[in-house]
């Protein structure tokens, strides 16, 4: 077997990735996320009739959105995450033969977080619950598979 | 005929040093080249919160006027338990793309500082709020984990 010297592969795999700089990515990785998601177990605190606005904004921070309630106001904390994959699965074609069609898949979903307080019409914390909508942000190779619950 | 002197090669070992050092060349050109686009992309929405606006804002004295004078009109005002909460925000935005060659992975981070002040019936403020969630964000490109 002739030897190709180890120069001439160097220069083989930069002449590749040139012919490949121009080209779309095979797979593309995004991810958006808005606040940092809070945890049940940095809620405990809260006791219903017990705990303050004032107490939970000192430990969660302000919520992002107050609404007044005929029986006094509720406050909202949000969170969202968003992932996306993209995939062009004819993208190595390219190499070969330029004008392959793309064969382009993407998936993407937004999962969004939320924790609403109820308090009373004294700031007191009347109740309080979560909303997890995370599970359809996922990263995915293929629109036909669904997210992992 | 000597080969060696005479810049042949039989292998790998017995390659020339100007061999040597051009395919070191070439494979840090191509590790240069693999590496094609990176961006960082900043954004927001809104002015930053300064020590000097929130230092005007004293429970028990300030009025709505005071309030309105040195942050300017709130961007959301609530009727809640007796009081008009005044909503001012602010959101960051960070952004950082890595373009490879086969594979891109992008990252954006937002996130929002927010003010409340609570205004009573008498137009006077019972209590304020501040929460500044944007101070320890980073540049972030890897978007798998947390």
């Amino acid at each position: 077997m002739a030897h190709i010297p180890i120069c001439s592969r160097a220069a083989v795999a930069a002449v590749l990735i040139v012919a490949f700089a121009g080209c779309d990515p095979i797979v593309s990785f995004s991810r958006i996320t808005l606040n940092t998601p809070l945890t049940a177990q940095e809620t405990d605190f809260i006791q219903p009739k017990m705990t303050t606005f004032v107490q939970i904004v000192e430990q969660l921070g302000p919520p992002n959105e107050l609404k007044g309630t005929p029986e006094g106001a509720v406050a909202v904390y949000y969170f969202l995450d968003g992932k996306r994959t993209r995939v062009n699965y004819t993208a190595p074609a390219h190499v070969v033969q330029a004008f392959i069609p793309d064969l382009v898949v993407s998936v993407w979903g937004v999962g969004v977080d939320q924790l609403t307080i109820w308090f009373d019409d004294r700031w007191v914390a009347r109740d309080y619950g979560f909303a997890f909508n995370r599970k359809i942000g996922q990263f995915r190779l293929l629109p036909t598979r669904e997210a992992e619950k | 005929m000597d080969r060696h002197r005479m810049g042949a090669r039989t292998g790998p070992s017995d390659s020339p040093a100007w061999a040597v050092a051009a395919s070191w060349l070439l494979a840090g050109l191509s590790a240069a080249m693999s590496l094609t686009a990176c961006t960082f992309v900043r954004g927001g929405i809104g002015d930053e919160f300064t020590t000097d606006q929130l230092a005007v804002i004293q429970k028990g004295t300030s009025t709505r006027a005071d309030v309105v004078a040195a942050l300017g009109a709130p961007d959301r005002v609530v009727e809640a338990n007796g009081h008009e909460v005044f909503q001012y925000y602010r959101y960051d935005i960070k952004s950082t793309s890595l373009f490879l060659i086969l594979v891109n992975f992008s990252r954006t981070n937002i996130k929002s500082d927010d003010l409340f002040v609570f205004v009573n019936k008498n137009g006077i403020v019972d209590e304020m709020v501040f929460g500044k969630r944007t101070k320890d964000m980073e540049f972030r490109v890897w978007p798998f984990g947390d």
